[in-house]
């Protein structure tokens, strides 16, 4: 309309007197246009039979994508997790074998996080040779358990504390509930190997235990567990075993976090992970767009072949984004 | 010349009567406190000039031209603190001419007939030893101009001074010997030097510029804050009254006036010099003048008359921009002559000790308070009284900010280290709550103050000045054009008024203004902190609980259009820290200015800078003293950069700045009335203040504020009710400034040292820190006294209680509501296992909500002895027993942690459950 009439003005200005018979001639185009407006109605009534089933089939479609996806993240989590934290661990255990060999494991300071900085061995409590990584944030705990960082490092004076999952991602901690007072654990870190005995396990209500000596070293593991079937999936709460260390603690340099966020405080997920989170959601969009308009050229079979792998990369890398957004001990 | 001899001893000046009077409110604020012995004084003294009229054959005669009688009156002189005003008034003395706005401005020095007021070293006593006597070189004046004068002819008036020694009548006086060379291009003529003798024995000569040296605290420019050095005016009547801004050792080293240096506060009315042109003169005992000392014959009755001169302006006439236009002789510039000199009458000052008597390093380890911009008069007053007292001990208040201090004891609370903060001073409880149990003890009642410095169309500072938020909103939003290129320019402030003053709806409040000359950018901003403060929480609390304010921020337009800048259109409030959003950079501006030109920068939020000690806040507040940055210094040059406005010359004030209520009371700031209440049927559109009650800081107003105080038990303090300053019938004549200033104690955790130290500290700020007095120990004017009134008492009592906990630390916080009881058959910190030492509760241990255990080692040498050192002694015992040999440690506490998504496996696992059937039964549908 607008368009129609700076024309007219301007063809009215240039002949004078015309100008009125001429926006008569042109009043015609906006009835004209009226139909235009009309068609967006007139479409569905023209195609009333493919309609409905299409509501249904989007219903059905999303119903099933809602139930694809959520079937899609209990397996990753149960089943996938592990091979993730196994594949961590290896390259972990290769980092801290090569800084204990060369001497250069941190033990003070402001360390790296999710830098190997320890390995426990223990047992009774389910664990072999596993690495101990700096930070409790739930990306860090992915890798295997974490050091809390405003705590001192095992061996160190002072109560050391560390969390790990009890069932994601391998579960390391999966077993820390049936320690008895009196099991090892052994824990190899930059400053030697430290041998701590349990005292007790502790659970909400549960007297703390002692205050210690001046110079001595306590070992705090921090878990959660929960009851009934698949208990662990689904904590009320979290399991403290505290542990002695045997000897004199040693001393170490200053500089640690005086506070850590509450990303790494036990059962608190990491807001920070809605930013990878955002930027693998697209690449899943992109694969699925990908996979439609290639069903469109190619065929079902062969955007298959591409498609599936594409998905679930895609959707791999999503789930390891989301799960940062999960409670770090679960 | 006998004559004159004996004329001169009995012109004296004589009667000196003391009288102690009630200190009466005389400055606008009403916050002043009530009397007490501040030891008023008033003095009088008889003053005349009498000229030396040469006769016939050597003869002199008398000549009494101008007799009067003064008497001054001086409200405090004793217990004086630094920047303390004292409000001296006057009667009887000669008005003034060609008046000068501002009083203290050397340049008012060129009124005629003004009263003098300075402050002296030393005791006018002529018996006392002369080192220890007052003489104008013990006097301040922050500029050299106003103590050295040169004049082009030979007998200038003080040359020619009758009461003056001989050795005061050569050509020249107090050159210093050797001359500095930077003096010597800067001499003409006759004159006189004035030196300046510092309280160390420095003598500083002074002279033109200042080239012969000077005090560090003196200036060539006047800049920053004014000099106390006052020439006054008086009005036709012969009455006067300037507000005197005292100085001690704090703030003039030089000067070096404190309780162990006397120091007299001397007026001297100008009457004029007594002339003596024949150069007859003599004191007793003095040889007559030399030759060249005495003016030529010929050219006596010249002198004469320019020295006899009574003035070139009528009295009471004001300066019109001349200078050097006035006479001389009756000018406040020659202070120094003897005429005017022995005219001066004298007030001793007397000096409380220096409020740094604890000094940094007292004996023991001192208890640290942190925070609280408002508390900090008080604990001026207080901590001397405790530090100097041997059963006490040093407690230092750390001037921080305090939700920075609030944070800061959060942190101690997560880990503590051995010598973080362990007491926090607050007006407002922490915005998330403290992880483990903190009693949050009321310590005083006070308030925040908008002061201000309005003058109005006569010159003179407003009386009273209405405030309500949404003006305050507008000075905080930038949403003053401050400049009529921005006004222009900026789609964002169109239409908006250029500043305050010229805003119809504070007009409106303030009926008896105004000037529309006002500074623009001066007067619009809102001179406050820049860092995070519980006063700005309040303040921006206030503005957020009128729906009037409210609705402007949101977007409404006021009555009369003016409109919220964008950049902060719907702010949510209260904020702890204001936030500068305007990020306007006017082209034209920008071009024009070369400062900015280098270095663009938005226009709005330099005419706001903050300042971030609240402290410089009052200072600038209480001498006018404009911080907008909008002035570019060394234009053009490499060193160029904006600065701020600086002093804005009385008259032509519109400054309103946000100060705590003890430093406006202190320092005697006018302070500005708040609106509370709104009747239902009060217009909208309003051209006065019918229907809308205003509430200045009075005793009074603070008490019928805390009466409206509720305890919230979830916050465990009393929060300031807002809203019911506006519905509350009560509310009406409460000051919605209020703050409770509260200390924040952690009851579990601290060493036994510590939590009996601020303990005894919290029972002495709410018990004998509570009676009102100047004095060390007490309570400063500003502060509601905990004795006032059934509901500060109740504050009071509650803040025993929390000492009791405090003292305890078992993890007890008392109910603010009075629902809750200390736990009864208390544990004792003692352990029950035989032990040399008691082992203070370690806070790994002590009961907390946060799941945390952590027992940092604070440092690679752990020491025992630290109190706070989180290992602390046990004796080892091989193996504890859980029954017999525990000690009561506490519990493992609950999880806090986050909820959400620890059941996600049952929540997706239904999940995928449902929908999956869903699709399968909308599937079947289908299909049948």
């Amino acid at each position: 309309m607008t368009l129609l009439e700076q024309g007219d003005l301007s063809l009215g200005a240039g002949s004078g007197k015309h100008s009125k018979p001429e926006s008569d001639v042109v009043t015609p185009p906006p009835v004209a246009t009226a139909p235009d407006v009309d068609a967006p109605t007139e479409k569905p009534r023209a195609s009333v039979k493919k309609q409905m089933p299409t509501n249904r089939g989007i219903a059905i479609g999303i119903l099933a994508t809602i139930a694809l996806l959520s079937v899609w993240f209990l397996l990753y989590a149960m089943l996938l997790t592990p091979f993730s934290e196994a594949r961590a661990q290896a390259i972990k255990y290769g980092d801290l074998r090569g800084t204990l060999a060369l001497q250069t494991t941190p033990f003070g300071g402001d360390i790296t996080p999710d830098s190997p900085v320890a390995m426990i061995s223990a047992p009774e409590l389910g664990m072999q040779d596993v690495v101990v990584v700096e930070g409790t944030a739930s990306g860090d705990l992915m890798l295997g358990p974490g050091h809390l960082r405003n705590t001192p490092l095992p061996g160190q004076i002072g109560t050391s504390v560390l969390m790990g999952r009890p069932v994601m991602f391998g579960g390391p901690f999966g077993r820390i509930s049936q320690a008895k007072p009196g099991d090892i654990i052994s824990v190899t870190a930059g400053q030697g190997v430290f041998t701590y005995v349990v005292e007790s396990v502790r659970r909400e209500g549960s007297p703390l235990p002692q205050p210690l000596a001046s110079g001595k070293g306590r070992l705090t593991l921090i878990t959660s567990e929960g009851s009934g079937f698949l208990g662990n999936w689904h904590p009320d709460g979290l399991v403290y075993v505290d542990a002695l260390l045997k000897g004199d603690a040693q001393q170490y340099p200053p500089g640690r976090p005086l506070v850590v966020p509450s990303s790494e405080w036990p059962l608190h997920g990491d807001l920070s992970a809605l930013l990878p989170l955002a930027l693998t959601l697209p690449l899943l969009i992109l694969a699925i767009v990908f996979v439609v308009w290639a069903r469109n050229r190619w065929g079902t079979w062969q955007s298959w072949v591409f498609g599936v792998p594409l998905i679930l990369a895609a959707l791999y890398a999503v789930s390891q984004a989301a799960v940062q957004l999960l409670p770090n001990l679960l | 010349m006998r004559l004159a001899k004996s004329k001169a001893a009995s012109l004296i000046a004589l009667g000196v009567i003391a009288m102690v009077l009630p200190l009466s409110l005389v400055a606008p604020t009403s916050t002043a406190s009530a009397a007490s012995t501040n030891g008023a004084v008033s003095k009088s003294a008889t003053l005349t000039r009498t000229h030396l009229i040469p006769g016939s054959f050597g003869s002199v005669t008398e000549q009494t031209v101008d007799s009067r009688n003064v008497t001054v009156h001086v409200d405090v002189t004793q217990e004086l603190r630094d920047r303390q005003p004292v409000n001296v008034t006057w009667s009887g003395a000669h008005p003034t001419g060609n008046v000068i706005p501002d009083p203290n401005s050397p340049q008012a020095s060129q009124q005629e007939y003004p009263v003098v007021i300075m402050q002296c070293r030393g005791v006018d006593d002529p018996n006392a030893p002369a080192s220890q006597q007052i003489s104008p070189a013990t006097c301040w004046t922050q500029t050299p101009a106003e103590r050295y004068d040169s004049d082009d002819q030979s007998f200038p008036p003080y040359r020619i001074d009758r009461y003056a020694l001989p050795s005061e009548r050569t050509n020249s006086v107090g050159v210093p010997v050797p001359l500095p060379t930077d003096c010597q291009d800067l001499r003409t003529g006759t004159d006189h030097w004035v030196p300046f003798i510092a309280a160390s024995g420095t003598v500083y000569p002074g002279g033109p510029r200042g080239c012969a040296g000077m005090a560090p605290e003196a200036a060539n420019d006047e800049g920053g804050i004014p000099s106390n050095t006052t020439y006054a005016p008086t009005d036709v009547s012969g009455n006067g009254s300037a507000k005197f801004i005292i100085n001690t050792s704090a703030s003039n080293a030089s000067l070096g006036c404190d309780d162990k240096h006397a120091c007299a506060l001397v007026v001297i009315p100008i009457m004029g010099i007594s002339c003596d042109s024949a150069g007859r003169a003599l004191l007793p005992g003095q040889l007559p003048l030399p030759q060249a000392d005495r003016p030529p014959a010929k050219d006596q009755s010249l002198y004469q008359d320019r020295c006899g001169s009574t003035g070139n302006y009528a009295p009471g006439s004001i300066n019109g921009g001349t200078s050097d236009t006035e006479a001389l002789a009756v000018s406040g510039l020659l202070w120094w002559s003897q005429s005017n000199w022995r005219n001066r009458i004298s007030i001793p000052l007397n000096f409380a000790p220096s409020e740094n008597v604890c000094g940094i390093t007292g004996s023991g380890q001192s208890t640290d308070l942190y925070g609280s911009q408002t508390l900090r008069q008080a604990t001026l007053q207080w901590l001397p009284a405790f530090c100097s007292n041997p059963k006490y001990f040093t407690v230092h208040h750390v001037q921080t900010s305090e939700p920075q201090a609030k944070n800061l004891l959060e942190t101690h609370l997560e880990t503590p280290m051995p010598n973080d903060v362990r007491a926090v001073i607050q007006a407002a409880p922490p915005q998330n709550p403290f992880s483990k149990p903190v009693v949050q003890a009321p310590v005083a009642v006070t308030g925040f103050a908008i002061t201000y410095l309005v003058d109005d169309k006569q010159l003179h500072l407003l009386p009273k000045l209405n405030l309500n938020p949404r003006l305050l909103a507008k000075l905080l939003t930038e949403s003053y054009a401050t400049n009529p290129t921005i006004s222009g320019n900026y789609a964002n402030l169109k239409g908006n008024p250029l500043d305050m003053g010229r805003d119809p709806e504070f007009k409106a409040l303030n009926p008896t203004l105004l000037a529309d000359d006002y500074p623009s950018d001066v007067a619009s901003a809102l001179y406050t902190v820049s860092s995070d403060s519980d006063v700005m929480w309040a303040l921006t609390s206030y503005i957020n609980s009128d729906p009037e304010a409210r609705a402007w921020l949101d977007g409404t337009p006021d009555p009369w259009g003016m409109k919220v800048n964008k950049s902060y259109q719907g702010i949510s409030l209260p904020v702890a820290g204001w936030p500068l959003l305007d990020s306007y950079i006017d082209p034209y501006i920008t071009q024009h200015t070369p400062c900015l030109t280098a270095n663009p920068t938005p226009w709005l939020p330099s005419v706001q800078a903050p300042i971030s000690d609240p402290s410089i806040v009052s200072l600038n507040m209480q001498f006018g003293i404009a911080n907008s940055q909008t002035v570019c210094k060394n234009a053009g040059q490499s060193n160029q950069k904006m600065t701020a406005v600086g002093r804005v010359s009385p008259g032509h004030r519109l400054m309103v700045g946000v100060v705590a209520l003890a430093d406006a009371a202190r320092y005697q700031m006018p302070t500005a009335s708040l609106m509370t209440h709104v009747d239902a049927n009060a217009p909208k559109l309003f051209t006065d203040t019918t229907g809308r009650t205003f509430v200045a800081p009075t005793m009074a107003s603070l008490s019928n504020a805390v009466n409206l105080l509720k305890p919230d038990k979830a916050l465990g303090t009393w929060p300031i009710p807002y809203s019911a300053f506006r519905t509350d019938s009560s509310g009406a004549q409460a000051y919605p400034g209020i703050l409770i200033d509260s200390l924040d104690v952690p009851t579990s955790g601290l060493s036994a040292t510590d939590a009996k130290r601020l303990s005894t500290f919290l029972t002495f700020a709410v018990t004998t820190g509570q009676t009102p007095g100047t004095v060390f120990g007490r309570l400063p004017v500003g502060y509601l006294p905990f004795t006032a009134s059934a509901a500060t008492k109740k504050l009071a009592a509650y803040s025993l209680d929390a000492a009791d906990a405090i003292l305890k630390q078992q993890g007890y916080v008392p109910a603010v509501d009075g629902s809750s009881k200390p736990p009864s058959p208390s544990p004792s910190p003692t352990p029950t296992q035989p032990s040399p030492t008691p082992i203070p509760t370690p806070t790994y241990s002590s009961e907390s909500p946060t799941p945390l255990p952590t027992t940092g080692e604070p440092s690679p040498t752990p020491s025992a002895a630290t109190p706070s050192a989180s290992t602390p002694p046990v004796t080892p015992t091989p193996t504890p027993s859980p029954t017999t040999s525990l000690v009561s440690v506490g519990k493992t506490p609950p999880y806090t942690g986050g909820t959400a998504g620890v059941g996600f496996v049952p929540f997706l696992a239904a999940l995928a459950l449902l929908s999956g059937g869903a699709a399968l039964l909308l599937s079947r549908a289908k299909s049948s």
